[in-house]
């Protein structure tokens, strides 16, 4: 139960690097993640933004237990380093990147582990209007945090915090760029995680009518895993076998990712999201420029062309939806695991936002959901996670490389390497977060799929040792 | 090697962001939870409260996260208080232990930390490090705000001030330094008043009008705003509240000496022969009080904790220091500058008198108060020496003291005493005599003295 403090010490020597990933900070509470550590990542943050002439931030945090004290040590580290903060303490990550975004502050850095188990927590830091760090930029602030290389101020240049409630101002601005005429029903699992702490009452306020399970904030996460699959939202997915919703929407735990369940009870892919919010966004507005990731479905780009829209395949991670929506001037960016991003609102992935975005797609449609559904066939799409060592996975990944691209077929080398033949596709990736190397296979049958499956997984399975 | 964590008579303190820090607020927190788990028997919480000054706040936060990363509740202030409020609610709440940040009456840049026990006292000594144990993320302790309204430090101060009818309302002068004590001093002193003047008043941390120790050469801007607004009292706290100093309608500032003189003879009107604390450096006039109202006097170390110690184990009514601070122990067992300010305004309303007429039959001692420079691991060897080297120097009739230094008292109501500093390389001297020449002289004598031993010991 309790731990000697030496022994914790012990621990905290290897501290430092492998809690620093490329989109975000994330590590065990207790075992590498420390109070302490919180504190030098806010002294780092911190200095970072002094160094960029920065001034003012907003400081917030998911629902876990871990959450309060390391809110207090990121804040402490922080201002000791000249920065202003507005605190917003508990909330689903939307509303704190809103309160950067709606004043026009500097940054934002939210504390969650997102879909992680409880013991899990971590740091993830954004821009002002909602850009996430980019690696590279999250690589300077571990440089400085290694180095300590801390700017520490004087007594009256210390940061001053302050706490403030966003929730209203936030409603106040979805209602300015959603209206709703029909009152639709739906379901909501929180999964009891930071979207708990604003559902049901976001959607009664935007004017929805709203039934809600798992919405009672608890740490440990007792009822679902945070990460919301067609696996973990199998309750959801039975309450709305009742019949009497239009939709459901499943979230995981800090709010950036949201997954949709039919009317039928029917899980409904964030490809086939991507696909009717899209062609919703597309036909009616004068942008046609969609942002898919590399890992979204060969099936969207067949739906989305025939509507006339313009794709452009993106880097995965949320920092790139972000930043590619910005330079492209898209109207839509999603990616297939659940993040998705809507600029004309904010350029950040705040899940909130997409259970109204799919309503407006079905009022476009003038259809149930689960015809919807129906009615898109995607290809069968399957993701290999083949475990790979962090300090070899990027030089397997060359050798995978070079095997591929003596295949005959499309190349595309964005993100990983992809090959698209008469098969279908098969795209490898390095995992920014886990010592994995991940391969999605893809084809329109399942005679193609296995082809693909038989030819491609043991050799990529060889190289990786595994 | 870490600096142990020494809570010294004030606490621990230093300059902000460089002494005070987040990563001492973190060892603080976890050495607390450590003292209140070994010492206690208790799962109550921890109350932490912090003053304006600008890195109070966050230093709060770092100390609570300690405790909670420790296992231990924690129950904090939502915005900045008065140290007696902190320590009323430890004491109502029955904390574990009470937790104040406060710069107090230091300059602006610096700032500190004092720990209470549950019953109120000071802690004292140094806070323990070994053994501490940290907890998982199932166990962490509960962080929870306390809303100001929750607690009611308010309705108990309306209740003593509230306490006697008002003939002659004043107008009076509050000087809050810029600190949180004000609305508390605003709300206690109302049923006393016609006007309420303000001055040093806004909250800034920067403490624009004035430092924060009310002494009377920090007062001379509160001085003139109360001989140009005519006001009939000035009250001058510092930032934290727990002391407290009063100038008169004439533009006398009074040393806490001879405010606490005046409510030692009130006492000893109606208790004659009962005692009072004091600390070893108080004025004679305490003296002269008690002889002349059969008082008696238990002297005790310099500082609160052994002030509020001797209080307890000698369950006195009243206790005071020079400093500004007052103890009632009627009403509470700390310094409070706004029960200190409500007991002299209800006795200027039923004496009908002005403060210079309540202090008209006190003669006037001199105090000179220099320092020598020494370092703390000869200190107690100049003391040694000191002992002896008095009794060759002073062959007149004396009484000799050797509670906290050497404090030697003569006949005439002169005396000194010789004192290292238990923060700073010091020696202190201070000296107290019927004329500002004769304490010089007294002042430079005992300062000499010092020099001869420190040569000594150097050859």
């Amino acid at each position: 139960m309790f731990r000697k403090v030496d022994e914790y010490i012990k621990m905290k020597t290897s501290e430092g690097l492998e809690i620093f990933r490329a989109y975000d900070i994330r590590g065990i509470f207790g075992e590498n993640l420390s109070v302490e550590t919180m504190l030098n990542i806010g002294r780092a943050f911190g200095s970072y933004l002094i160094k960029k002439h920065k001034t003012k931030i907003t400081i917030g945090g998911d629902i876990r237990a871990s959450t309060p004290i390391l809110l207090n040590a990121l804040i402490s580290g922080v201002s000791s380093t000249g920065i202003h903060c507005d605190l917003v303490e508990k909330s689903p990550l939307g509303i704190t990147l809103f309160q950067s975004f709606i004043n026009k502050y500097d940054a934002s850095a939210f504390i969650t582990a997102s879909h992680l188990p409880p013991e899990w927590n971590g740091v993830k830091f954004y821009w002002g209007e909602g850009i996430g760090f980019s690696p590279e930029e999250n690589d300077e602030i571990k440089d400085i945090f290694l180095k300590k290389d801390f700017i520490n101020k004087n007594a009256f240049e210390v940061g001053q915090t302050t706490k403030v409630d966003p929730y209203n101002s936030f409603v106040t601005y979805l209602k300015s760029k959603f209206e709703f005429k029909t009152k639709y029903k739906i379901a909501i699992d929180c999964g009891n995680g930071a979207t708990s702490l604003v559902v049901p009452k976001l959607y009664e306020d935007l004017g929805f009518e709203v039934e809600s399970i798992f919405s009672d904030p608890d740490p440990r996460f007792p009822n679902r895993s945070s990460e919301p699959t067609e696996e973990s939202l199998s309750k959801l997915s039975e309450f709305m076998k009742k019949g009497e919703f239009d939709f459901g929407a499943g979230f995981d735990g800090d709010g950036d990712r949201c997954v949709f369940i039919d009317n039928l009870g029917n899980f409904v892919s964030s490809d086939t999201f991507g696909i009717l919010v899209a062609e919703y966004l597309v036909k009616t507005s004068n942008n046609n420029s969609i942002l898919i990731n590399m890992e979204c479905s060969l099936g969207m780009e067949v739906y989305l062309r025939e509507i006339g829209a313009k794709i452009k395949r993106i880097r995965v991670g949320h920092s790139f939806l972000s930043l590619e929506a910005k330079l492209e001037n898209a109207i839509f960016g999603v990616e297939s695991s659940g993040h998705a991003i809507y600029p004309e609102v904010f350029l950040f992935d705040d899940a909130l936002i997409l259970p109204l975005l799919l309503a407006k797609a079905i009022h476009f449609k003038d259809d149930t959901l689960s015809n919807m559904n129906k009615n898109i066939k995607l290809p069968i799409k399957r993701r290999f996670d083949l475990k790979c060592n962090d300090n070899t996975k990027f030089a397997k990944m060359n050798e995978i490389d070079a095997t591929l691209r003596n295949e005959e077929g499309e190349i595309l080398d964005i993100d990983g390497i992809s090959l698209k033949n008469d098969n279908g596709r098969i795209l490898v990736r390095v995992s920014n977060t886990s010592p994995k190397i991940r391969v999605t296979i893809e084809a329109l049958n399942q005679t193609d799929f296995e082809i693909l499956e038989q030819k491609y997984l043991p050799i990529i399975k060889e190289i990786i040792g595994e | 090697m870490k600096t142990p964590l020494l809570f010294a008579t004030s606490g621990i303190r230093g300059k902000s962001n460089h002494v005070i820090t987040p990563e001492l607020g973190i060892r603080v927190g976890r050495a607390v939870a450590n003292h209140v788990n070994t010492n206690l028997k208790t799962n109550a919480a921890v109350i932490i409260g912090f003053d304006n000054r600008r890195n109070s706040h966050s230093i709060a936060n770092t100390i609570a996260a300690g405790l909670s990363s420790s296992g231990r509740d924690v129950l904090i202030f939502n915005a900045p208080i008065p140290t007696p409020k902190l320590i009323f609610s430890t004491i109502k709440n029955e904390a574990a232990a009470g937790i104040m940040i406060t710069g107090s009456h230091l300059p602006a840049d610096e700032n500190g930390i004092l720990l209470f026990e549950t019953d109120g006292r000071y802690y004292k000594g140094i806070l323990n490090e070994d053994n501490i144990q940290l907890v998982n993320w199932d166990l962490l302790g509960r962080i929870t705000n306390i809303e100001n309204i929750e607690d009611n430090y308010e309705t108990f101060l309306r209740k003593i001030a509230q306490n006697n009818l008002v003939d002659n309302k004043m107008n009076i002068l509050v000087d809050p330094a810029h600190g949180p004590i004000k609305d508390y001093l605003q709300l206690a002193i109302k049923p006393y008043c016609n006007n309420i003047l303000k001055i040093n008043w806004e909250d800034d941390d920067r403490l624009p009008g004035r430092p924060s120790e009310p002494t009377s050469s920090n007062l001379t801007k509160t001085r003139l705003a109360l001989t140009s607004s005519k006001s009939d009292l000035a009250i001058s706290t510092d930032m934290d509240g727990d002391r407290v100093i009063f100038t008169s309608h004439s533009g006398a500032t009074i040393s806490g000496d001879y405010i606490g003189a005046l409510f030692a003879r009130e006492y000893w009107k109606n208790n004659p022969n009962k005692p009072i604390v004091v600390p070893i450096n108080t004025s004679a006039i305490i003296k002269f009080t008690a002889e002349k109202y059969n008082g008696k006097i238990i002297y005790c170390k310099v500082g609160p904790p052994s002030i509020i110690n001797s209080i307890l184990e000698n369950n006195v009514d009243f206790a005071f220091e020079e400093t500004g601070k007052y103890i009632f122990t009627e009403y509470a067992i700390w310094p409070d500058s706004v029960i200190s300010t409500i007991k002299l305004l209800k006795l200027m309303n039923e004496s009908g008198q002005n403060l210079d007429e309540l202090l008209h039959e006190f003669p006037t001692f001199y105090q000179v108060k220099e320092k020598v420079p020494c370092v703390r691991n000869k200190a107690d060897e100049v003391m040694k020496i000191l002992i002896t080297e008095i009794d060759k120097l002073f062959t007149e009739n004396k009484i000799v003291n050797t509670l906290d230094g050497i404090r030697v008292d003569f006949s005439n109501n002169s005396w000194f005493i010789i004192r290292p500093s238990g923060t700073e390389d010091y020696i202190r001297i201070f000296t107290e005599h019927n004329t500002l020449e004769s304490s010089k002289e007294l002042n430079n004598t005992c300062q000499k003295m010092i020099f001869d031993i420190l040569e000594k010991i150097t050859d």
